[in-house]
């Protein structure tokens, strides 16, 4: 009769403990669930891709805007009767940009450091090395067309180059056989705005060439 | 270690831009620019020779003759000088020693330079 008395007992036990979970299941139910958002897992087909600034109208139409520059040299005349006229000279001109190719070496590691005719300003004046080629005309005792390759370095001094960069490059050009000239500049304005001196010490009629350089992108 | 790669890339970009200082070409010439000719009140005639020097590296040209020789003649008409550095110009008149050179006779005008010679060929006027 014990054992008996004992397995109803703890039958009786189960049932109670049974019946008071059932009691907190239906109390937990009576809970709104929280509003939860799951984020879906992100798509590993896609990658990511750098920026690649391609020529545009406006790039081309920005591209037409020239710069003007004073030729100061001299050229000496000697006269059929002997007079020597031998005055310095000046002439106006105008000068035409483009950047084939640059390498800028200020620009975040993660972007490419590499541009093709369009160049953010930010990537040529924070410290850049360019393949350049200028396009100018010069009036006065000139009086001709002049193509210019070159390789320029701009290095940044203050605020990464937007506040104020220079210059320092060289060009060849021909003009009566071949002609090596050298330019220093300094910028304002993240390069929008800038003053050019060009020299070429072995070449009199385009001695110095100062150049306002008006330039974006 | 970014400014010194920096600093180094500059630094050769330098190098590179003097070398090029080496690339001037340092040839001499003289090129004809144009060429007149008139007849003086003398009958002789005049041929006026406009000339440019270029140099490389801007310095003087050297000797250079400017020679016009008359059809009707004998002996050409001579001008030598080393007056010219790069970038002159000028203009050398020759006159002819006679005085009965027939319109439309043949003129022919030389510069050389060392061994480089140019010319133009002109008429007598009237």
């Amino acid at each position: 009769m014990s054992r008996r008395s004992v397995l109803v007992g703890l039958s009786c036990l189960a049932a109670g403990l049974l019946a008071g979970d059932q009691a907190r299941a239906d109390a937990a139910s009576s809970v709104p669930d929280p509003d939860v958002h799951h984020a879906p897992l992100p798509d590993t087909r896609l990658g990511y891709q750098p920026a690649a600034p391609r020529p545009t109208l406006a790039w081309a139409a920005f591209q037409l805007v020239p710069s003007p520059e004073i030729a100061v040299g001299r050229q000496r005349h000697v006269g059929p009767a002997g007079d020597v006229d031998a005055g310095p000279r000046a002439a106006f001109g105008l000068r035409w940009q483009l950047t084939p190719v640059l390498w800028s070496f200020g620009v975040h590691p993660s972007q490419s450091r590499w541009r093709t005719f369009v160049v953010d300003p930010l990537a040529r004046q924070s410290g850049s090395i360019e393949l350049s080629a200028s396009f100018e005309y010069i009036g006065g005792h000139v009086d001709r067309v002049l193509a210019r390759p070159g390789l320029r370095v701009y290095l940044p001094v203050a605020h990464k180059g937007e506040y104020l960069s220079v210059s320092l490059g060289t060009s060849v050009y021909a003009y009566e056989g071949l002609r090596v000239a050298y330019d220093v500049g300094a910028y304002i304005l993240a390069g929008t705005l800038g003053f050019q001196m060009t020299v070429a010490p072995a070449h009199a009629p385009l001695a110095g060439i100062a150049t306002v350089r008006l330039r974006y992108f | 270690m970014r400014v010194a790669s920096s600093l180094t890339v500059a630094s050769s970009l330098v190098a590179g831009v003097l070398s090029l200082g080496a690339c001037d070409d340092t040839g001499a010439s003289l090129k004809i620019t144009g060429a007149r000719v008139h007849r003086a009140g003398d009958a002789r005639v005049v041929v006026e020779i406009d000339l440019v020097a270029s140099e490389g590296l801007g310095g003087n040209i050297g000797t250079y003759c400017t020679r016009a020789t008359f059809a009707g003649q004998a002996e050409p008409v001579e001008q030598c000088a080393a007056d010219l550095e790069d970038g002159d110009t000028k203009t050398v008149r020759l006159v002819s020693t006679s005085d009965r050179i027939s319109e439309g006779a043949a003129i022919a005008v030389r510069v050389r330079l060392g061994n480089v010679d140019v010319g133009r060929s002109l008429a007598a006027p009237r």
